[in-house]
């Protein structure tokens, strides 16, 4: 059980890798490596969100966690144990990015059938039910049929699947696909509720502003390697320096690129990255001094969008 | 409570399994309608009911869960793969007890009244479409967990034709490759014809039930062992986004 007190993280993986293997693979002695050495913990009560391109290798990762895939080499630990253990999966929610229900059964029947599965008795597993279904604001449709939900209703019933028998570890991948901006907000609630209650939430989405305002604790992935972003991106020049310049200035175009490599030169603003905002005063001194006019200075911080491009862009390598 | 959603699943999974029940006990109310009529009743539940009712019943058990991904939620709540394979074959096998009483219960209840048919070795027939369902669906189970969606019905259906055509075929010169081939297949596919023979004799001898009974039983046995250890193995991998 994972325990409040318990020392050790709640998800802990060492050296993780995996190599999927087909026929056609195996025929050629290799095969397809999804993930690379992978190693990180995450303590109790965080959120930690999962980023990367397509095939980087996050639903490996999210399903080696939830014990569906085994890993190749290395090892992974849920509350101390094997993911595929029953103490690991008595600790665990799991919802997938395409949830799919019996479209026989109503969305409180849904409930109910997975609170059983936990090992609820009848009148416990009712409650349940009635309790999630009114946290996710699914009262309303309690006994409509899963297949005449909307998409965002389904959604938030396989939340609902997830949080059946108040699990410490929540492993969410794509939450937010197909909720209104209501939804992503009462969803971004929730989250951030339950990781105060102690839960731990890991949580992979291709929105990433949406991210962003729910944690900034991050695993990028890519092409199966994590890139340690807060060392490599964030170190370097994550900082847009914009300063606006009047049109009729003359401008040394060719001198600026050669003093600021990467700067954006337009007819009324000069764009250049900083690392950090102590280093834009000697910058705008030295253009003044040069009898640059300038109309406007402004800073901004690269997003986790932002990040996410560059790191892409750049092929990964930190 | 567990155990009762796992069995009520597998008679709510899709919405027509009910309507195939009532489609098969229409066809008994039916074949009494015409007057003098042939028929052995047992040989039709034994068909019906042993034959039919597991390929249709058992269709994607487990395969549309893994193409839907529905299976991917499934392993990970705390339930020993073992205890899911096990509570399916119960439910799919409560689900031809229910069905077997009530056919049975038609046939009897019209038999009487309009004394049409024959009733030979009526309970005979009926042990025997027991045996024979509870092996094709606990064969169809594990299947179903190699192949996705339901295509567990088409190899099954496949494996039928072929035992039928290699029988056919070979009847008429025989060698020793097609004995042995036929031999192989009637050991570890359901039993049908053995059943089918140990029903339609006058006399069974009590031995010759116990054996059948014993084939039957070590293949659903070696069939749920296989099926368990290939839902524990698999890995649910999903494609990424």
């Amino acid at each position: 059980m994972c325990h409040p007190n318990a020392t050790h993280p709640v998800i802990e993986c060492s050296q993780i890798s995996k190599v999927y293997r087909t026929s056609y693979t195996v025929l050629r002695k290799r095969g397809v490596r999804a993930l690379h050495n992978l190693s990180f913990s995450v303590s109790r009560g965080n959120i930690v969100g999962l980023i990367g391109p397509n095939g980087a290798g996050k639903s490996t990762l999210l399903g080696i966690a939830a014990g569906l895939i085994r890993p190749t080499s290395g090892h992974m630990r849920v509350c101390g144990h094997s993911p595929r253990s029953i103490v690991a999966k008595r600790e665990l929610g799991y919802m997938p990015e395409s949830p799919h229900f019996l479209s026989l059964y109503s969305a409180s029947g849904i409930l109910r059938y997975h609170a059983s599965l936990r090992g609820m008795g009848r009148r416990e597993a009712y409650d349940e039910a009635a309790e999630l279904l009114g946290e996710l604001d699914l009262t309303d449709v309690a006994d409509r049929p899963s297949y005449a939900m909307s998409h965002g209703m389904r959604q938030r019933l396989a939340l609902g699947v997830a949080l059946v028998g108040n699990p410490s570890l929540l492993i969410l991948d794509e939450p937010s696909n197909g909720l209104d901006p209501v939804g992503i907000v009462r969803l971004r609630q929730l989250l951030t509720k339950l990781a105060e209650d102690g839960k731990t939430i890991l949580v992979s989405s291709h929105r990433l502003g949406e991210l962003e305002k729910l944690t900034s604790q991050y695993i990028f992935l890519h092409r199966g390697r994590r890139i340690d972003i807060q060392h490599s991106v964030l170190a370097r020049e994550t900082i847009q320096l914009r300063i606006g310049l009047l049109r009729q200035a003359s401008i040394n175009a060719h001198a600026l690129s050669d003093r600021f490599p990467g700067c954006r030169i337009t007819d009324d603003e000069l764009t250049i990255r900083v690392k950090c905002v102590g280093e834009v005063p000697p910058i705008v001194r030295a253009l003044a001094n040069e009898g640059i006019a300038i109309t406007s200075v402004t800073t901004a911080v690269d997003s986790l969008e932002d990040v996410f491009v560059r790191v892409c862009e750049e092929g990964g390598d930190s | 409570m567990k155990g009762f959603e796992l069995l009520k699943e597998t008679f709510l999974r899709k919405s027509y399994l009910p309507v195939i029940h009532l489609i098969v006990f229409a066809i008994y109310l039916l074949l009494y309608v015409p007057a003098n009529l042939p028929v052995e009743w047992g040989r039709l539940l034994f068909v019906c009911s042993g034959l039919l009712l597991p390929l249709v019943l058992t269709q994607g058990i487990f395969g549309d869960d893994i193409a839907s991904g529905r299976i991917r939620v499934l392993v990970t709540k705390p339930l020993q793969t073992g205890e899911l394979y096990l509570w399916r074959l119960l439910g799919v096998s409560v689900q031809w007890i229910g069905h077997a009483l009530c056919g049975a219960t038609i046939i009897l209840v019209l038999h009487a009244v309009t004394n049409k048919g024959k009733l030979d070795n009526f309970a005979l027939w009926c042990l025997c479409s027991g045996i024979l369902y509870a092996t094709f669906a606990s064969l169809s189970m594990t299947v179903s967990i190699c192949v996705t969606g339901g295509r567990n019905f088409m190899v099954l259906v496949f494996g039928i034709v072929l035992l039928g055509t290699i029988s056919v075929l070979a009847g008429p010169h025989p060698t020793y490759a097609s004995d042995s081939l036929v031999a192989i297949i009637k050991h570890v596919f359901p039993p049908v014809q053995l059943l089918f023979q140990l029903a339609n004799s006058k006399t069974p001898l009590p031995g010759h039930i116990a054996v059948r009974v014993l084939h039957g039983g070590i293949l659903i046995g070696a069939y749920t062992l296989i099926g368990t250890v290939l839902l524990h193995t698999r890995e649910f991998a999903h494609r990424e986004s």
